[in-house]
């Protein structure tokens, strides 16, 4: 009789075997054509990727883009983000959840909010809005919400004591670069690579903006020449780029002691003469990031006919759209978070890379794997169904649950479940008596920010929705062409108040107390 | 936890409902053409019929990898019974890669033959025409694409991304015409002309109707869709002069599936799309779809098919040459 199979070591496998079924499988079908050339093994879509001309200035501009959102989102969203949990700033909490709001739609809305604000100025800013800067600007507002939610949780949940303790020798400003920042860095950090990767992969902004980057070439060698191999090749180096992303972020972070308590309180910096000044100056942020775009995208909404119109054309698309939604959350949230339970304490790596290169594939890579993969009459049940696009979400954003979850499992003391361990209690009930209880809070986030990334989710909802499924970012995509713009406002705003409503929950879940329960 | 297990099971119902086997009165068709133009006629259709239209959408103008790459890559196992493309040259891609079938329609009758394939793997019907939309109030009023090239209009016209979509057929036709030669320095001295490359004709009629530029190519339904927001817009049909170039017309174009589930249905919604009916109805449309069938009625602002000096050329000869430009193109457009 060999060793008996520990419950732990079948659960891993079955949650390894889910990404490698509805990610790994996909993108290894996909990539196998792209080493085939006439039928024979060949690296030829990689060596005219490489050798052709337009590649190295796309990977540069696709790199320079991907760096000057990050650098404007960590340079205003680190410090926002701190600001709202640690200080006494007016209606801070107002502005934050108004500094969210791009992130829960579609970036092209935002980009069309913009190029009609730019229609209403002149052609001036238009030359300016399509290109380099005007990507910025749009991918900037659109991931910004990211490091500041990240931040803002992870500076709450530094324990206060520390703080204390270097506030007896310190100025704010000592306290913040010495403790808050150094304990904030590993939520910090995953933000910075999350708005890196996300704007690396960003297709429909660069496209609709007219800024060549490297998914655009990907995204052409489908759309204009329908070469799946060629397409793959070039979505490659996305890949390569994730997993340098990952090593960076792991090398920046190893060796580092955290020490969290979630008390529920945390320490507030006094603003006094400052706070009108900076109140004004996130009044100002807020207006130019989100109430001007989102006033010039809803600007038309707001007639019943064009109500009742676009409830007409896609009111079918809502519903689908929250059902399909719910459910990959709800398969997120509990993939994400064993898989984060399984690479706590700096394990799993190599999964943990897996999962945030399947992050950072372009989603219609992805989709042609899925649809090469499963298109088969003996798995009609999946590829006919709404279950190859929840797979398509699953794989593709696994990594922001599995990381979620993992920043709020740091923030357990490994001692309660050496405890329940040293008392003789299995793993399966140390997990459902000690990790999940305490994770409510991390378990509800995770799910909210799922939801939100399969909501507005375009490419896969277009590529592996079943006929006559379409959920509703891919519908408005549709009906843009030549559909009456106050419908299409009408439709932009029905999306927003879908992905509102989880926002404001979450509002209501992390007011002031960070992730953990 | 049973509050978990209520919100699965909720959660599972769109899967599981789903799951039904396929319904024998449905058809399933991929649509290129504007889901605001297309909806309506397969709404009719499952009115008219009681057959079950399942459509997945798509545009050209959103440049999505939609529909052809999912039907190329369903090609061992297809799931749609017919393709409705917006113009014919993506339907003889189709036929290149072995996924579509021939189809004789008895609907296709009265439909001049240079709108159909050969072969019957597509046919076309509900033309747009390649139109020039000039700012009203510009002083350039371009009597042909030559004006591209005019110094007087260096900066001040546009034109949408020819990698894509009905620019592409334009360009190509431009290539089976002249020659190589002659298409790649026109293209050349166009964009040394300081033309402003857009994403989509959509986008184009937009900058003509803002004034950021004086005029550029777009297909009809743009150009008419502008003009009826009462936008200050002229529509000029490009090079019509005796020995002129003509207008490219770009029908819709429908093809059967090779091996779809319904084909008997996909036949039918076949028919149904090639009918004087539907023809009559997209001319009526927003889009004011130009009708291939001699006699059916148009409203004014729709020229009839007769009425126009059309390009001489082969849908099946663009797509050979579109392929063949591509490198160029790409190169071009800096993609």
């Amino acid at each position: 009789m060999g060793r008996p199979v520990k419950a732990e070591t079948v659960v891993l496998w079955l949650c390894v075997a889910l990404v490698a079924i509805a990610g790994l499988a996909p993108i290894a079908a996909i990539a196998f054509e792209s080493f085939r050339h006439n039928g024979h093994f060949s690296l030829n879509y990689y060596r005219e990727l490489i050798s052709g001309a337009r590649f190295w200035p796309l990977l540069g501009n696709s790199i320079r883009l991907a760096l000057a959102t990050t650098a404007v989102c960590g340079l205003i969203g680190v410090p926002a983000g701190i600001l709202f949990a640690k200080s006494d700033l007016p209606l801070r909490s107002g502005f934050m959840w108004l500094l969210t709001v791009p992130f829960v739609l579609p970036p092209y809305l935002v980009a069309l909010g913009w190029a009609r604000v730019v229609a209403r100025i002149g052609a001036s800013a238009s030359d300016w809005l399509f290109g380099f800067g005007g990507c910025v600007l749009v991918l900037s507002s659109v991931f910004l919400p990211i490091t500041i939610l990240l931040t803002f949780a992870s500076s709450s949940n530094v324990d206060r004591r520390l703080e204390e303790a270097a506030r007896l020798v310190s100025g704010w400003p000592g306290v913040l670069r010495r403790v808050t920042l150094p304990l904030s860095a590993p939520g910090i950090a995953f933000s910075l690579v999350l708005v890196f990767l996300l704007a690396m992969g960003e297709l429909s902004v660069p496209s609709f903006l007219r800024y060549p980057s490297l998914p655009v070439l990907s995204f052409t060698q489908f759309a204009a020449s329908y070469n799946f191999g060629a397409a793959t090749a070039a979505a490659v180096p996305l890949a390569f780029i994730a997993f340098v992303g990952v090593f960076v972020e792991s090398a920046f972070l190893r060796d580092r002691d955290y020490r969290f308590q979630s008390t529920g309180q945390t320490l507030f910096i006094s603003l006094s003469r400052k706070r009108s000044g900076l109140a004004a100056l996130m009044a100002a942020l807020c207006f130019a990031l989100v109430i001007l775009p989102l006033a010039a995208l809803f600007s038309d909404a707001f007639s019943l006919t064009a109500m009742h119109e676009a409830m007409q054309r896609a009111g079918a698309s809502v519903v689908r759209s929250v059902m399909y939604s719910a459910v990959a959350a709800t398969i997120l949230m509990a993939l994400g978070f064993l898989l984060g339970h399984f690479m706590r304490g700096g394990r799993q790596r190599v999964l943990s890379a897996f999962t945030l290169a399947l992050f950072a594939i372009p989603g219609t890579v992805l989709s042609i794997g899925l649809v090469r993969l499963w298109n088969t009459p003996c798995t009609w049940f999946i590829y006919a169904t709404p279950a190859l696009l929840i797979l398509g979400y699953t794989a593709q954003y696994c990594a922001v649950t599995t990381r979620l979850s993992l920043a709020g499992l740091m923030l357990i003391p490994t001692s309660l479940d050496e405890a329940g361990r040293l008392s003789g209690a299995m793993w399966a009930r140390r997990l459902f008596r000690i990790s999940i209880p305490l994770s409510t809070r991390t378990l509800v986030c995770a799910w909210l920010a799922a939801y939100i990334l399969c909501l507005r989710d375009v490419p896969i909802a277009l590529m592996t929705a079943p006929p006559g499924g379409d959920p509703l970012p891919a519908r408005i995509l549709t009906l843009m062409a030549n559909g009456a713009p106050p419908m299409i406002a009408s439709l932009c705003l029905i999306m927003a108040i879908a992905s509102l409503i989880p926002l404001v929950i979450l509002a209501r879940v992390i007011p002031s107390r960070g992730i953990t329960g | 936890m049973k509050a978990i297990g209520v919100v699965v099971t909720l959660a599972l119902i769109p899967i599981l409902a789903s799951c039904k086997a396929t319904s024998s009165r449905t058809v399933v068709v991929y649509v290129s053409e504007d889901q605001v133009f297309s909806e309506p006629i397969l709404k009719d259709f499952e009115r008219e019929t009681g057959i079950t239209v399942k459509s997945v959408f798509d545009t050209e103008e959103s440049k999505s990898t939609g529909v052809m790459n999912r039907l190329i890559a369903e090609k061992d196992n297809p799931q749609a019974d017919v393709y409705w493309a917006n113009e014919p040259v993506r339907a003889d891609a189709l036929k290149q890669r072995g996924v579509s079938t021939p189809y004789v329609s008895p609907a296709a009758e009265g439909i001049p033959d240079q709108f159909k394939d050969s072969d019957h793997y597509w046919t076309g019907f509900s033309a747009r025409a390649r139109l020039l939309l000039v700012n009203a109030r510009s002083t350039i009023k371009p009597a042909s694409v030559m004006a591209y090239t005019d110094p007087s209009a260096k900066g001040r016209a546009a034109i949408a991304n020819p990698l894509f979509g009905t620019t592409t057929d334009y360009v190509a036709a431009l290539f089976t015409i002249w020659g190589d030669e002659r298409a790649r320095t026109f293209m050349n001295d166009v964009k040394n002309n300081g033309v402003k490359m857009t994403t989509s004709n959509g986008e184009s009629a937009d900058f003509v109707a803002a004034g950021q530029v004086d005029f550029s190519l777009v297909d009809s339904d743009d150009a008419v869709n502008r003009k009826k927001q009462g936008k200050p817009v002229e529509i000029i049909y490009p090079d019509q002069e005796a020995n002129g170039l003509g207008v490219l017309i770009l029908p819709n174009a429908v093809a059967l599936i090779k091996g779809g589930p319904h084909a008997d249905n996909g036949k039918q919604l076949i028919d149904y799309l090639l009918s004087k009916d539907t023809e009559h109805k997209l001319a009526f449309a927003d889009c004011a779809q130009i009708p291939l069938h001699a006699g059916v009625d148009t409203p004014p602002k729709v020229r009839r098919i007769e009425d126009i000096k059309t390009m001489h050329v082969g849908y099946a000869d663009l797509a050979r040459k579109m392929e063949e430009i591509q490198p160029f193109l790409k190169e071009w457009a800096g993609q």
